[in-house]
């Protein structure tokens, strides 16, 4: 099967890069898998788990919080604002992550602040939801 | 005449400065391969953000660019955002920095404009104190932090953002070292509002222009992403400054190490010299006695 250049970058590293089959990426306006020859494309993301399928079918999962993903026909690269291997994500870390986000939506001082806080919050409680329900099989 | 005791505490003194800073210069080799390996693992992310930023600002309009890309249509009030070392003991590296800085303020205050500092990092601020007292807003203190990640240049970034928002300024310039080789670093200012999109252009990646579709719409990814290039620029013109000071603090304990092995020499020669004198006027004073008898 056709393959495509991934890459995944936050500020500190680059996380991963190879030649992959498939990746599940979560955009801000809703989930997509990236095939070969997507149309090119600039999303913004939200936090949730990309998966992506290696050239030998194996599958690696990574969880991303924000930042923009931007997709050639030959490629794809994350920008993550911050990125961990997917197995080192607990219920209890999302917890953790949904009250500071709430602290800093109880300081919030402009309409538009608690918007984009509020947003977040949502989607750290269904990635939670979903990271629990995995951990349950 | 100095006495041979003290011409031996010397040498034994300047032995002693030279294992400490031998010491000191192996330390800042150490520390400047881990700076080196933190700039190298930047880079990707840099570089794509620019990529990115380049493409997005050529399918946004001008007149409906955010302030952080179009600035805010006048240049009189300037923010630098001096980036310098903790420590000293590094050759010319902070003092360089600082001195770009101050050329720069003085000829856009000489121009009539007004000019505002941040600070980060001591050694740049006890520098500037000096001249520019009362319009040094901040001093940013990293000395605590081990290893620059990237959220000390995030909370740089808010703050810098946060002022922007105020209206306290119109222009901001970021000043540090460019890291070129172990002898070489070159002080650098570089514009980070409004964002500077032209070098990126001249970038090698930038050839083909790509026809994107934009999820949710331009404007939008826009206003999130101009700060986060902001925080990157800084977060890599801090690591660019590590790697600087460490080169130059490698080189300047490498000469201060080559100092103290000259004196020694000639201080050793000295001491060899004089004891020979007095030896030899030892013995003509006792063949003298001897002759006299």
């Amino acid at each position: 099967m056709a393959t495509f250049h991934f890459e995944l970058v936050s500020p500190d590293q680059l996380l991963f890069s190879a030649e992959v089959e498939s990746v599940v990426v979560p955009g801000s306006e809703g989930e997509f898998t990236m095939l070969p020859n997507h149309a090119p494309l600039v999303t913004s993301l939200r936090n949730g788990g990309v998966i992506l399928v290696n050239g030998d079918h194996s599958s690696k999962e990574f969880a991303v919080f924000g930042g923009v993903a931007e997709v050639t026909n030959t490629s794809l690269t994350i920008l993550a604002e911050r990125t961990t291997p997917m197995r080192e994500v607990t219920p209890e870390g999302l917890e953790k992550e949904i009250l500071t986000a709430q602290t800093y939506l109880e300081a919030a001082r402009n309409e538009e602040e608690k918007r984009v806080l509020g947003e977040k919050i949502a989607q750290l409680r269904e990635f939670k939801h979903i990271v629990a329900l995995r951990q349950a099989h | 005449m100095p006495s041979l005791k003290t011409l031996r505490t010397r040498i034994a003194s300047v032995k002693a400065t030279q294992k400490i800073t031998k010491a000191m210069q192996m330390v800042a080799a150490a520390k400047l391969r881990r700076a080196q390996m933190a700039a190298e693992a930047a880079r990707p992310y840099a570089t794509s953000m620019q990529r990115v930023l380049t493409n997005l600002v050529a399918g946004v309009p001008s007149s409906s660019a955010p302030p952080l890309l179009a600035g805010t249509g006048s240049d009189n009030r300037h923010l630098f955002v001096v980036c310098t070392a903790e420590r000293g003991l590094c050759g010319a590296f902070n003092s360089s920095i600082a001195r770009l800085a101050r050329d720069r303020a003085n000829a856009l205050v000489a121009e009539g404009k007004t000019v505002k500092f941040i600070c980060v990092g001591k050694k740049g601020y006890d520098i500037l104190r000096r001249l520019f007292e009362k319009d040094i807003l901040e001093l940013i203190d990293l000395r605590s932090v081990k290893q620059i990640g990237f959220g000390n240049a995030q909370s740089i970034a808010e703050k810098v953002i946060g002022r922007f928002d105020n209206g306290e300024f119109d222009v901001a310039t970021l000043f540090y070292a460019r890291f070129r080789s172990v002898i070489q670093q070159i002080p650098t200012a570089q514009r980070i509002i409004p964002a500077d999109t032209t070098s990126a252009e001249q970038g090698e990646e930038a050839g083909s222009p790509q026809f994107y579709e934009f999820e949710p719409d331009e404007g939008e990814i826009l206003t999130s992403l101009l700060p986060r290039n902001i925080a990157v620029q800084i977060y890599r013109a801090l690591l660019e400054n590590v790697a600087s000071e460490m080169g130059a603090k490698m080189s300047a304990m490498d000469s201060a190490t080559r100092n103290a092995g000259e004196m020694i020499r000639k201080q050793t020669i000295f001491y060899n010299r004089t004891r020979q004198a007095m030896i030899t006027k030892e013995l003509i004073e006792i063949i003298s006695g001897a002759e006299a008898l």
